[in-house]
This record gives structure tokens, sequence and C-alpha cells, in this order.
């Protein structure tokens, strides 16, 4: 949660189809599966939680008739990544990252498209791109990926997502329920369509042998994704309908069909080896991010805003960039922390909030002014209609070194129990602590060269590896059991205490 | 405009036609040379447009085809008298294509007299393209007048800069300033193509392309809203062909041979034969995404490059249509019929071979008799399935054989499937038991 303005992250959506397949099928909701977003890579990235500018303003189509339209609307989308997602904060791998791309983006349809490339500050591995050429790669599946040609292979199938102009196909649903509530749902956009995701491996691993790179990077990528799912979700992911990507094993084994039908030759990638492709991703966060707040139980810590907020005990929750919250077991309620925009008016981040959420159909019944922690508040409760039938929203302004920040709790109104449960997430709102400050850590990739002898389990223990073994295996295309070559270079999450801004 | 040649096996003297120029082996395997009746071979038939066409394509408000049919052997030879010219036809797959292009023509005709596009006109030619002036005084000739200049302006890829352009394609330098665009769209909404071999089609689709693109004319004019696709042979289904027309609206010329190129290499074909494939003069961008796409949809099919190097033979657009409706056959038995493993090609002939080793040969014509040729292809297809080992031969014909020929086939152990594209449909491949 880095509090900066957000967006539908998917917003790059819409337009007249020319998917020549079956519909777009709305990519599952937050609650019909575990969360992150390991399925879902390459491909539409989760979609950001609303923020207050998302409730009150109905999703407008965005119509990408010509690939001008995709030109424009990729970049005022790109910029909204920025600040939704975020950036990683390091030239040199952003720079890497794009010389790749553009490498490949020299094979690609619609040159005339400035393809860009950019590493978000994501830790699932996932991909995704904008119209117009904007590609951007979570640094989870930069974590993920042993070599430049995997990674050359993921950009391919993005590039050729944008270059088929997919985007314009995706349908966009329309979600009836207001945007305030829509962190419910996580994802309100059509992902691609199962033929689209299909057409772009098979043009991506083209792409990829184009430019030189071994199209089997793709089979070995997609190996990776599917390990990493069985680790998260303890057995390879079932597929079902509303999937938007074919199955990741399915995938696997269909793209090395391809890799080994394809005409290509070998040409010196950017990265000299596997060796220094390791070094230039070594670094990278892994895990949460402790510079977007990260999670001890149901007590949310943000170092760099200084604050700490407690959630509902046995709620699901989750942090993205530009909020944090929990999520009700029977998904009935949530609860979000948000920035509630510029100055420290109270009445006004209130009016402003209300101003745009009237448009859809909230209505404040009542405010009143309260202490947080000793500190001036206001509460207001409101009610909106859904689709659903009448949802309760209790909200809470506060401040904290400066800045207004929004606590909403939405429930449906039959389960009003949530309100107690509500005040108390507000009433847990407080600074940290310096004690607290100081036992906050987070992990980065570093690459150690195994010893002699030495296996996977002993390397781990040498080197504080935070990893578990299954993960350390995953993470480096290797079974848990294998024998570790002298000198072979294993990545491994290495713990570092966190330098907060503040 | 020129004389039109003489058809090979028929004479088809007619002045001031405007189709492609014909060609002597339409069908490139089949040498239509060889064609003079001899002893134990059928003579051609004599052909009349009142015994092949239904009323309604013999003679419409701006048409009428000719009742002297020729045939090469194994194409009708048509002409088509019109209001915009005669046309030629050499198979009832391009007939259907003329005979729409001209309904096409027609519309526009009647566009052209409506004061916009007069006002559309008029403010073109302000623009200040200079060499935009004689491309809209003589829009089809004029792109050779481009002053050099205005080339070296123009920083093109490689792509471009090769120069490689096939014959029924138009310039880099249109495209760059965006005419181009507007005319794919405008050939969309016509449902026609707009690589067409038809001169008199690309001029009228450059006339308003160019009024759209410098004079402002509104592409709400134009009245074929619902109008069909260019009527093409295909099996594939509406999906597949819905596909073809988005990907030649969407892309232009240079970067639809990327996507081809990808699309080559992905099947296993070589640089240097996707090259020649994507540079060859007969094979328009519409040839190539058909071609392409039918050869993408036997996904993971084995030695696709046989075919391409094969149809790289063509030397005609007769032939390059040839090759184009094998791919859509063999597409259509690959989804429809029984998978396809591998391809492969012997002299000028393209095959298929199943899983279970059966050959499928595709053939594109409209009606062929037992003559010398056939028997000499029969001979190779027969060689093909005892060096493969094969237990069964398939041959897919597009039109119709005549009973002799059936017969001699069958002797033979071929299998003969009569109008292959209509027997290898979706719908007939569900109500299959």
């Amino acid at each position: 949660m880095a509090l900066a303005a957000a967006l539908s992250l998917s917003g790059a959506a819409v337009g007249a189809s020319r998917a020549d397949d079956e519909p777009a099928a709305e990519a599952p909701g937050a609650g019909d599966e575990a969360p992150g977003a390991g399925d879902e890579a390459p491909g539409a990235g989760d979609e950001a939680p609303a923020e207050e500018g998302q409730a009150a303003e109905p999703d407008e189509p965005v119509v990408l008739d010509t690939v001008y339209d995709d030109q424009r609307v990729g970049r005022e989308q790109s910029d909204k990544v920025d600040a939704a997602i975020g950036v990683v904060k390091d030239d040199a791998l952003n720079a890497y990252v794009s010389a790749v791309g553009k490498r490949l983006a020299r094979y690609a349809p619609r040159y005339r498209f400035d393809y860009t490339f950019r590493v978000v500050d994501q830790d699932e591995p996932n991909a995704f791109a904008l119209p117009g050429g904007f590609v951007f790669v979570s640094r989870g599946l930069l974590a993920l990926t042993n070599s430049e040609d995997e990674l050359a292979n993921v950009l391919g199938h993005e590039i050729a997502h944008v270059a088929a102009r997919h985007a314009a196909a995706r349908q966009q649903v329309n979600d009836a329920m207001p945007g305030i509530i829509r962190f419910l749902s996580m994802r309100s956009l059509a992902g691609y369509s199962r033929s689209q995701e299909k057409e772009a491996d098979r043009l991506g691993q083209g792409i990829a042998g184009l430019a030189g790179y071994d199209p089997g990077g793709m089979v070995q990528f997609l190996k990776d994704l599917e390990f990493t799912e069985r680790l998260r979700l303890g057995a390879s992911r079932r597929p079902y309908f509303l999937d938007t990507h074919p199955s990741t094993r399915q995938r696997a084994a269909v793209a090395a069909q391809r890799a080994r039908i394809i005409a290509w030759k070998r040409k010196p990638g950017i990265a000299w080896d596997r060796a220094d492709y390791l070094r230039r991703i070594e670094g990278i966060v892994v895990g949460t991010s402790a510079a977007e707040g990260i999670f001890r139980g149901e007590r949310f810590v943000h170092a760099d805003l200084g604050f700490t907020v407690r959630f509902p005990s046995g709620w699901e929750t989750r942090n993205t960039h530009t909020a944090v919250g929990a999520v009700a077991p029977d998904r009935s309620a949530q609860v979000v922390l948000e920035d509630a925009g510029p100055g420290t008016d109270l009445e006004k981040a209130l009016a402003r909030f209300a101003a745009k959420a009237e448009r859809s159909g909230l209505r404040i019944e009542s405010t009143e002014r309260i202490k947080l922690a000793g500190k001036e508040a206001l509460r207001a409760n409101a009610r909106v209609s859904s689709r659903f039938g009448g949802v309760d929203v209790l909200l809470t302004f506060l401040i904290h070194h400066g800045q207004t920040f929004r606590i909403t709790g939405v429930a449906r109104s039959e389960k009003s129990r949530n309100r107690t449960l509500f005040l108390n997430v507000a009433r847990s709102f407080r600074p940290i602590p310096p004690e607290m400050l100081k036992g906050i850590h987070e992990d980065w990739l570093r690459v150690v060269e195994a010893r002699p002898g030495e296996t996977l389990a002993e390397l781990s223990g040498r080197t504080g590896n935070r990893w578990p073994l299954n993960r350390t295996a995953v993470m480096n295309a290797l079974f848990a059991t294998d024998a570790l070559e002298p000198g072979q270079l294993v990545k491994v999450a290495i713990a570092q205490p966190y330098q907060a801004d503040r | 405009m020129g004389r039109c040649l003489v058809w090979t096996g028929v004479l088809l003297a007619t002045a001031g036609c405007a189709g492609p120029a014909p060609v002597r082996n339409a069908v490139p395997e089949l040498d239509t040379a060889d064609l003079a009746p001899t002893a134990g071979y059928e003579a051609l038939p004599i052909l009349h447009a009142t015994d092949l066409l239904p009323p309604e394509l013999r003679r419409g408000p701006h048409h009428r085809v000719r009742d002297a049919v020729g045939s090469d052997g194994f194409l009708h030879l048509y002409t088509v008298d019109s209001d915009f010219g005669s046309f030629e036809a050499a198979g009832d797959d391009l007939l259907r294509i003329r005979i729409h292009e001209i309904s096409a023509l027609a519309e526009l005709d009647r566009m052209q007299k409506r004061e916009e596009f007069g006002k559309a006109m008029a403010q073109g030619l302000k623009s200040p393209f200079v060499a935009a002036w004689n491309l809209i005084r003589d829009p089809v000739d004029s792109i050779l007048g481009v002053p050099q200049s205005a080339w070296e302006t123009i920083k093109r890829t490689a792509e471009i800069a090769r120069g490689e352009r096939g014959e029924l394609e138009d310039s880099g330098f249109r495209e760059f300033i965006g005419f181009e665009s507007k005319k794919r769209e405008l050939a969309y909404q016509l449902g026609v193509d707009p690589y067409s071999s038809n001169r008199v089609l690309q001029k009228q689709l450059n006339r308003f392309a160019w009024a759209a693109y410098l004079g402002g004319l509104p592409f709400a004019l134009v009245p074929f809203q619902d109008a069909p696709e260019t009527p093409e042979i295909s099996s594939a289904g509406e999906n597949a062909d819905e596909r073809v027309r988005e990907i030649l609206r969407s892309y232009a010329p240079e970067d639809l041979r990327r996507l081809d190129r990808i699309e080559l290499a992905v099947m296993g074909v070589p640089a240097e034969l996707a090259d020649a494939f994507l540079t060859h003069p007969w094979y328009s961008p519409r040839h190539a995404t058909i071609l392409i796409e039918s050869l993408v949809a036997l996904d993971l099919v084995e030695d696709r490059a046989s075919f391409v190097e094969t149809a790289l033979v063509a030397g005609s657009e007769a032939n390059a249509r040839f090759y184009q409706g094998a791919s859509q056959l063999l597409r259509a038995f690959h989804e429809n019929a029984q998978p396809l493993a591998r391809l492969l090609a012997r002299r000028r002939t393209v095959m298929g071979l199943t899983a279970e080793g059966e050959l499928v040969v595709p053939l594109i014509l409209d009606h062929a008799v037992w003559s010398r040729p056939v028997a000499g292809f029969a001979a190779r297809v027969g060689a093909a399935r005892d060096e493969l080992g094969t237990r069964r031969v398939r041959l897919l014909v597009s039109g119709t054989l005549s009973e002799r020929a059936h017969q001699e086939l069958r002797k033979r152990g071929l299998e003969v499937t009569e109008h292959a594209f209509e027997a290898l449909a979706p719908a007939a491949a569900e109500a299959a038991p």
C-alpha cells in the first residue's frame, strides 16, 4: 500500500471485439479462488482495488478503434499503472528488461508502436500489456525466471497481445456493484479469451525465436509457473469454465511441441549467460515489499507511513499499492483503508468522497466528530443500493502525519454485526511504536554458489535462505532432491532490515 | 486495359477486358498444354453459363455473364460484361468475386454522383501533398511519379527499404500518409478485397480513399454497411473468414508481412523461404493471409514448410489462388474430418498425411475430364502412396469430375470427394455419424 492514485489496471480494456472465438469470460473474482496471480501470468493482472474516484465514476467504455486509440489509451493507462502498482525503482533492472523487450519488438508486427517495458512492484509472477505497446512484468515474475530466454518468451507473449490488438477485442464487464465495494470482486474486467492466449503463446514464441531466443524458454517458464501454482494451492490448479488462460500444464505441453518446430537461430543475448542474468535480477525484493506495508497476522504495519492497524481476526487480508483491507470469510463484508485525498480537512475529505459516491447511489445518512487515539476523526454512516440489496457503509476519516485516510467498512444490511468490527479497525489505527519499526525486514533475492557436495537444504541452512526448500527448488527450476554442482548458482531469499523513509 | 489473351484450350478473344492476364496453367500441377484429346482420353466439353450458373449469377442489374464459357481443362473461364467494362474470371470462385466487385463498383458509382463526394474531392485537391495531386488525378498508375525526394523523407524500416512489394499491393508511400488504411477500411465496408487484381475496382477504391483521407469524405456515406464478405471458397467457418477480413482491415501490408513472418517461423519455415514467399509477386496480402492462416490452423502439424516451398512455384494469380484454396481444404479436412499429422509435397502437389497414415490430396478445380494431365497427376499421387506405404488416398476436389475421370481414379485406388468444401463444412461434419 503506497496510497497513490488508483486505477482499473486492466482499463486497457474494451472496444469492438475482433475476437473470433468464444466470448471473453470474466476473470474469476477474488472470492472464487485463492488470492495471487500466479495463475494469471502472463496476462491480465489483478485489478487494483477501487479508489474513491473509481467508486463514484461510472466505467466509461474505452474505445480502441484504431492503433492511434491504442497508443493514446495505453499511455494514459500506463501512467495510472505507475501510480497504482508502482514501478520498481531500479534503473539498471528496468533498462535491462527494456533492452530485451526492444530487441524483441524489432520483430513484432505494428512496429510503429513505441514499445516500452518496465518492472512493476508486484510480488505475484505476472506480466501484462496495455494497448499501444506498454508492457509490464512484475518483480515476482523476474524472480521466478532463470534465463533471458524465459523472460524473452514472456515479453514476446505480451508483445503479441499488443500487436494483435487483443485489448481492443476484450469485453468490458459492466460491474453492477457500486465501485465502492468493488474490492470484493477485485477484477471487474474481462481477461483475454482462450484463443487470444493461445495466439499470444504461439506468436510470443515466434517473436522470441526470430529475435534469437530459444522458444523453449516459454516451456521452462510455464513449468516454473506450474510448480509455483502447486506450491501455492497444494495442487495444480484445476481449469474451469471461467478461466481465461488454458491450464498452465496444457500450455507448457503445447509450447514444448511448438518449440521443436519453430525455425530459429541463437543470437547472443543481452545477458551473457545464466550467471549474468541472475546477477542482473539479484537484489530485487521477493515477497511483500516492506515499502508497501506488511501484515503480521491481522496487524498491518506500514513503516514508511508510520502507522499500524488491525483487521478482524479470521478475515482474508489484502494489501495492494493503493489500499489495504480485509474481506469476511463469507464475502459479505469488507473493510478497506485508503488515502482520502489532499489536505487535512476531514469535512472536505468527506464532501469530496460523498460528491463522487453519490453518482453510485451512495447516500450519507449521518456524520459525527469522534476521537481516535486522542486525535480528531470524522465518522459517517451511509447506505447504498446494489443488485444484491441494501449495503451499509461506515466511513471513518482520520489524519496521520499530515495525511488524511479513509477507512471504509461495507456490509450487506442484514450483516449489521460487522459494524462493531469496523469500529474496532478504526480504533486500532495508531502510530508505529519504535520497537515494532526495528523488527521490520524484507526479503531480497540473492544468488549464491553451491559448495562441493552441498544439498539444496544445506545451502539454504548455510545462507539463511528464507524460502522453504520446495519453494527454493521451484524458483531455481530444480527438484529439492537434486544434487548441486560445485559453484552452481542458486537463488535464495535473504532477510534484510528495512530502512523506512521516515 | 489491354486486349485479353487467349485462354488455353478455348478461344475467348475479348477486347477491353479488365481482369488479370490469364495464365496457361491455372492449376499448377496439371499441365494444360497436354490437354489435346488423344486416344483414351475425353474431350473438353462445350460449356454454357446457362448450364453452370443460377440465373441471379448470370445476370444482375449491372452485369451479364456471357453464355460461352471456356475451360482450360480444370477451371471455367468466364467473361462478364458490366457497366464498368468486361472482366474475365478463371474459375467459378473468381467469377463470384468479380460479380460482387461489380456490385461494389455500382455503389461507389452511385456515391460518386453525390454532392459530398464532389466536395471531398475538391477539398482533397487543395491538399499540400504534391504527390497526392497526381495520385488523385490518376490514382492507380501515378505512384511511379512520386518525387524521389518524397521517398527520401520517409524513414521506413528495412521492410519497405528493401522495396520488395507484391504485384498486387499498393505503394508504401500511400500507406505512410494514411491513405492506405482508409482504403482498407473502405474495402472492408464494401466487402471487397483491398488487394483485388481488379484494376477498375482498385481505381475507384483509390479515388474514394483519397477523398476520405484528404477531403474528409465520411465513410458513413458508404452504403454497404452490411456488405457480405467477398465471396470466397472456404469451409473454415464464419469466424475464420471474419478473422481474415479483420486482419486485412487492421494490418498495413508491412505489418501483415511481419505477422506472417512470425507465423511462418512458428510453423518451422526457414527465414529465407519465408522471405521468398512473403515477397512473391503473385501472393497478394489476401492470398498470403488466407494461406498462412490455414496453415496456422494446422497447429503442430509437421513439415508445413513443404507446403510453403511448393507454393513458391505459383506463376500467376490463379496459381496463388490454387494454393490458397489447397491450404483451406487441408484446414477444413484437419478441423472437420480427421487431424493431419504432417504435410508433404511431390512435384507441385501438396498433400496431407493423417496420423492413421491416410494420404489427403487437395485439388482446386471447377470440373475436370479424364485427360492426360489428370492421368499423370493420378500416377504421381499413386507413386506417393506407394512410397509412403499408405493404405488410403483421399482426393479432395473442390469442384466436380466427369464420370470417366471418377472411374479411372477409382480404378487407381483414389477416393474422390467432390464439392469438398461443402462436404467438409462444419455443419456437415457435425451431421456425420
